[in-house]
């Protein structure tokens, strides 16, 4: 089964995110930057999508290469993101999860 | 004796550079390359991931562990005013050499007239400090300690590894201004135990002009010394804290930093041991041609493992200025004379207000040179011992 790119990372530098989509892609892990949606991180631009199940595995190799990162994330499929709310009450809304 | 071309002023700027350094130049102005940081897009990555391949690069050759305690700055000037005003306030002490640049010395000497105490430590005439000194005028409002690594006028090594250890005992944050010995003598930082160390991109880095940086080690803040935009906190007015962005607003000096890379690389791959030892050769090679040369002093420590790849020197009966004119215009060898920006150090040794003439090699430069340019020395000694340069 391929892997599904439901986690994310925001970091507060560009170097940082860079630095992170680096030091993982060498540690084995797959990675796409993306530009950091704007409802999670005003800091810096730039996000990188991963496996949310290896989040706690890459955030201890990115402490031990002394990289910041700022928060991690997981993405809600559609399907579980149906909900009524404020906005779009009850349109299907796909979402981030703040610090999953 | 056959004319050629001699550049022996590398401690001004290095020359040639490797034709690396002139392709990843031209490659990231021709390349599809925007502004890294500033956008999510494809080239604002690329140019992006470049700064981050210069930056590890730099982490690499200085024994930097996290390459985000380096800052890009456009020379080592401009890093040692971010150091200097960013810790130093009025009321505050601050120790320094005698042999200082005026990089160093002026924002001191203006910081002075602001209310800051400076303890300017006497050198030697060959440029030696004893660094029992820096203990001795230590004070307990002492803010920063601040030396070259090497002189630019006299080649001279600073104690660096002793200062520091002084200062650490001391609690005291030490710059090192690295402008002469970043990519000519082997350099770690965290082993040195320097806190600041302050470097430019177009010397012994060879890459181009408007390039440099500075290491700080984690923990030191300092107030930046210039502050705008840096692609991080869109939303806030206020200055990150983090690095490297504190110290980096607007937008960098990207193809000059492609080339810094590009020349970091080459000193990576070539060894910096074994430049060192190269620059070591060619003082000897001239220490020991140029005392055969009637009237010719040299100034500086005869060890030559005491002195970064440079010799100062005067010929008897010629002003300095006259020599280094003869030298280019009739042997082709490029030569700086005068105070080198350094009157503090002129002082030193000696030679203030007249000068001396500089000699400064790189690793291309061969023994070969320094014959030929220790002949060229000799026929103007010998022209000068005639009478021909009396005024």
């Amino acid at each position: 089964m391929a892997e599904v790119l439901d986690g994310l990372l925001t970091f507060y530098s560009w170097h940082h995110a860079l630095r992170a989509e680096k030091v993982l892609r060498e540690g084995g892990f797959r990675v796409e930057l993306i530009p950091a949606p704007r409802e999670l991180s005003s800091n810096c631009g730039t996000a990188l999508r991963l496996e949310h199940g290896r989040l706690d595995e890459a955030l201890e190799l990115l402490a031990a290469r002394r990289v910041q990162v700022e928060a991690g994330h997981r993405f809600l499929p559609a399907a579980e993101a149906r909900e009524p709310g404020p906005v779009g009450a009850g349109k299907p809304r796909r979402r981030w999860l703040v610090g999953a | 004796m056959t004319r050629s071309l001699c550049y022996f002023d590398n401690a001004a700027t290095s020359w040639p550079k490797p034709a690396r350094v002139v392709m990843e130049v031209t490659l990231a102005l021709a390349g599809q390359l925007g502004n890294p940081g500033r956008s999510g897009h494809q080239m604002a990555v690329t140019a992006g991931r470049l700064v981050l391949e210069a930056r590890e690069t730099l982490a690499a050759l200085l024994g930097v562990a996290d390459p985000a305690q380096i800052v890009f700055t456009k020379n080592a000037t401009e890093s040692l005013n971010l150091a200097i005003f960013g810790l130093v306030r009025p009321g505050d002490h601050v120790i320094t050499s005698s042999v200082e640049h005026n990089a160093v010395m002026r924002p001191l000497r203006y910081l002075e007239t602001q209310g800051v105490a400076l303890t300017v430590l006497r050198c030697s005439p060959e440029g030696l400090l004893d660094p029992a000194e820096v203990r001795r005028t230590m004070r307990p409002d002492t803010r920063l300690v601040v030396t070259a690594h090497a002189s630019n006028v006299l080649g001279t090594l600073l104690p660096v590894a002793e200062i520091a250890r002084i200062c650490r005992e001391a609690e005291v944050p030490y710059l090192v201004d690295g402008a002469q010995t970043a990519g000519a003598v082997p350099i770690d930082v965290e082993q040195m135990g320097v806190d600041l160390l302050a470097f430019t991109g177009h010397k012994g880095l060879l890459g181009p002009t408007g390039t440099g940086g500075l290491y700080v080690r984690e923990g030191l803040e300092l107030q930046p010394l210039v502050l705008g935009g840096t692609g991080s906190l869109s939303d806030q007015e206020i200055q990150p804290e983090f690095l490297p962005d504190r110290y980096e607003s607007g937008t960098l000096n990207v193809a000059g930093l492609a080339g810094l890379k590009a020349g970091v690389s080459y000193l990576l791959e070539a060894g910096v041991d074994k430049v060192r030892e190269h620059e070591t050769a060619l003082v000897r090679a001239f220490d020991s041609l140029a005392v055969c040369v009637p009237g010719c002093t040299i100034y500086g420590p005869r060890d030559p493992s005491l002195r970064v790849g440079m010799a100062s020197f005067n010929l008897e009966g010629i002003p300095p200025s006259e020599v280094g004119r003869l030298l280019d215009t009739e042997f082709g060898i490029m030569s700086r004379i005068g105070l080198h920006c350094a009157p503090s150090a002129h002082r030193t040794m000696g030679t203030f207000p007249d000068g001396a003439v500089r000699f400064s090699w790189g690793m291309f430069n061969t023994e070969d040179e320094i014959s030929y340019a220790a002949e060229a020395l000799g026929r103007l000694a010998s022209l000068a011992r005639a009478g021909a340069y009396r005024s």
